[in-house]
């Protein structure tokens, strides 16, 4: 019987033998979700910095993903370590708020522009990429609850700019 | 499913596209710069570990030879024989470890 992670731990394997094929086809697989992830959460000008990055150390450290998260979240949360990092360099820039003019529909950028880097992060995987709100409590290090009614509150922040926007 | 979270799950969810070969060609071009790296890496350490253990080898030699009772003899008659002795094993040392080294004329690249 084979597992939903089974593919992702074979081509792991193969990337910690030296595969550097295998790895690709990892690559090509996450690059997608975690770059959109990304940037929602950090910003566009980040994004592909710090995805390049976590499949770096994803290819460093291929022999220790043992097939019991789903690779994208194992991958996430690498990416997740090395945007601390970068914070730690250097203090990224929040993406600019965007003045919400009525009239007009809104736009998502513009929502998650006036959220917290957590709030951003943690509506984004859970609302758009379907994670579960304890993979997101953990790769955030954040208490479940604190999660839970973090979602909640990007979400209600969210739903209040959509129906102003919308008027 | 309200129409709100009908739009937030469609706006957050990942980008609907084929993967982006230029952003996988660059990962694979730093990934193999990466195992270049530290397969140079590797060797370095490997040659460092090869002089420390010729070296520590060649004192333990120095060492033996020093306690030996014709030597301390030689010392004490013609210090001057001693002296040429000690600076062409000097040279002979500094001439081994400075080619080792060099990669030889069949190296790969």
């Amino acid at each position: 019987m084979t597992g939903p992670n089974d593919e992702d731990l074979a081509l792991s394997r193969r990337s910690a033998g030296g595969d550097s094929a295998a790895f690709a086809m990892l690559v090509e697989k996450h690059e997608r979700p975690l770059r959109s992830f990304l940037a929602r959460s950090v910003g566009a000008q980040h994004a592909d910095d710090i995805a390049q990055e976590a499949f770096l150390r994803a290819w460093r450290a291929a022999g220790q993903y043992d097939g019991r998260a789903r690779y994208s979240t194992w991958l996430t949360r690498i990416a997740w370590r090395c945007r601390i990092d970068l914070l730690r360099k250097e203090r990224p820039a929040e993406p600019p708020e965007q003045a919400v003019e009525g009239g007009n529909s809104i736009e998502v950028e513009d929502m998650l522009a006036r959220l917290s880097e957590s709030e951003r992060a943690a509506l984004v995987l859970c609302e758009g990429h379907g994670w579960t709100h304890g993979e997101a409590a953990e790769l955030l290090s954040l208490p479940l609850g604190t999660l839970k009614s973090t979602v909640a509150r990007a979400k209600s922040k969210c739903r209040e700019m959509w129906s102003r926007g919308d008027e | 499913m309200s129409d709100f979270d009908q739009f937030l799950r469609e706006s957050l969810g990942p980008e609907q596209r084929d993967p982006d070969r230029r952003f996988v060609a660059r990962v694979q071009a730093q990934v193999r710069l990466d195992a270049q790296l530290s397969a140079r890496k590797r060797a370095i350490g490997r040659r460092l570990l090869r002089d420390l253990v010729g070296i520590a080898a060649i004192a333990a030699g120095f060492v033996v030879l020093a306690e030996s009772p014709a030597v301390t003899e030689l010392a004490t008659h013609s210090p001057e024989i001693l002296v040429a002795g000690l600076l062409v094993s000097f040279g002979f040392v500094v001439a081994l470890f400075s080619n080792s080294g060099r990669p030889g004329p069949f190296a790969a690249d």
